[in-house]
């Protein structure tokens, strides 16, 4: 990355003395002071009087300028109509997954009727981190579905519990009903706790992918240092879980990716398995940023039942392996 | 007569514009939803997802009929940006569409008639502060004649005494 010229730090000083500091993050001016914006908005909300409150936001300028997340210093990130609370160890909510978290709430709401016929909704959200996903999930599809919703996060991190039990009762004005379990997905082979009898009807996931060997290379200063590397590195292990452990007992996944390696492992399992090709159909869908983020698939159900879960992705993204 | 007449009458048709009765804010209909595209720009290409955390994110909207581009990205909430991104599409729009001049910029009907609510509002204030100052004045003057008349008094007392 280019160093800043000195021009610019200057022009900057001019304009606020904490300015520089947000440089190295921020890299251009306006955007270094959208940032002195936010954080002193967030600041002016709970400081007592004006010298704390210039004290404070020196402070985050400091912690800004050594890299540290924005979101960890506001211990807040907004995600669609919540306001998840951040802490570190736990994984910051990116725009990409609030992207495709909106863009499957959108598709349900458009083919809700085939799901209401069914009165017991079951979704789960594996490694859930701050919880974000189940969250709007149960909260914008209890508005929508006239049926009973049952949401359940899981994660194999104690902090990750802790801040999800938080955002339950805080990432709203009124607190959310999901159940949080702790549970290893990969060591443990009993997942019948999760599954409690009953098919899941969308499962979700936005598991660690970046692979070992892009760590080094593509990930930015700031979550090489700050975030989770449980959180972070991982690349088919929980692919293979999916396509091992879970697809008898699911009727839809949704799983966020990084690359187009993990979409075509998916879709080549399911495509190589002649039980599974028949009746799953697997899909992938690109981000705004033109970049590979979801690999989804459903099962085709008889043509008599009423309920029917491919009606909810048929606008969801491109499909890569139709069911024969 | 004549000049009096016509003073009193131009102060008549000054039309007096109230906050609660402005012309209503130009509203984001669905219509304007079919025309227009959205994009989301955070900044950059590159592998994105976790490798990077942004915390901003503008959006910009495109009305393709006129094309008008209109781009917000004052919050950290992309909730919160499209929302007011979709306020400045219908403001945009009305001005394109039904603008008044004024001074050399184009501006709509409700911020013409804010503008001259301010206008109005200041010149009630000025008034107001003026009469305020008047009224205390006169009660000054007041007081100082009763004053007087009290010295007098006095005075008077004295010299009958003697």
């Amino acid at each position: 990355m280019p160093r800043i010229s000195t021009k610019t730090i200057h022009e900057a000083y001019k304009i606020n003395p904490f300015l520089p500091l947000l440089l190295p993050e921020c890299r251009t001016i306006s955007q270094a002071k959208l940032e002195l914006k936010w954080i002193n908005q967030e600041f002016a909300k709970t400081a007592p009087d004006h010298y704390t409150l210039q004290k404070n936001i020196k402070k985050a300028c400091i912690q800004r300028f050594h890299h540290i997340p924005l979101q960890y210093i506001l211990k807040s990130q907004p995600f669609g109509s919540l306001n998840i609370k951040c802490q570190p160890c736990v994984l910051i909510p990116r725009w990409e997954t609030e992207e495709w978290v909106m863009d499957l709430i959108q598709s349900i709401k458009n083919g809700k009727q085939s799901l209401e016929s069914k009165n017991q909704i079951s979704i789960v959200d594996l490694c859930t981190g701050s919880g974000c996903i189940a969250l709007l999930l149960k909260r914008e599809l209890s508005k929508i579905l006239n049926s009973n919703l049952n949401v359940k996060a899981v994660d194999c991190s104690d902090s990750a519990i802790d801040l999800v039990n938080r955002n339950k009762l805080e990432s709203s004005e009124d607190p959310i009903d999901i159940e949080v379990l702790k549970f290893d997905i990969l060591q443990s082979n009993n997942i019948d706790s999760i599954l409690s009898n009953q098919k899941i009807d969308i499962l979700t996931c936005n598991p660690p992918y970046i692979p070992k060997s892009d760590f080094q290379r593509d990930v930015t200063k700031s979550v090489k240092l700050f975030e989770p590397k449980l959180a972070l590195i991982g690349d088919k292990e929980f692919y293979s879980n999916l396509l091992e452990k879970w697809i008898p007992h699911i009727n839809s996944f949704v799983y966020e990716v990084g690359n187009i390696d993990q979409v075509k492992f998916v879709k080549d399992y399911i495509s190589n398995d002649n039980t599974l090709n028949k009746i799953w159909t697997v899909g992938s869908k690109y981000d705004s940023n033109k970049q590979c983020r979801v690999v989804y698939g459903y099962v085709n159900s008889p043509n008599s039942s009423s309920y029917d879960i491919s009606k909810i992705f048929s606008n969801f993204g491109t499909v890569i392996h139709p069911s024969k | 007569m004549m000049w009096r007449l016509q003073r009193n009458f131009s102060a008549l048709t000054i039309n007096l514009i109230k906050k609660n009765k402005l012309p209503p804010r130009p509203k984001f209909n669905e219509q304007l939803e079919t025309e227009c595209t959205e994009s989301f720009m955070h900044g950059g290409r590159g592998p994105g997802g976790q490798k990077i955390n942004k915390s901003n994110s503008k959006v910009q909207l495109k009305h393709i009929p006129t094309g008008i581009v209109v781009e917000c990205q004052e919050t950290r909430s992309r909730d919160q940006n499209r929302k007011i991104a979709r306020e400045k599409m219908a403001l945009a729009i009305e001005r394109f569409r039904n603008g008044i001049e004024v001074n050399g910029e184009v501006i709509s009907e409700r911020e013409k008639a804010v503008q001259e609510w301010h206008r109005q509002s200041k010149k009630s204030k000025y008034k107001k502060s003026k009469q305020k100052y008047e009224e205390h004045q006169e009660l000054k003057k007041q007081k100082e004649l009763e004053q007087l008349k009290k010295d007098e008094e006095i005075l008077k007392s004295i010299f009958q005494q003697n």
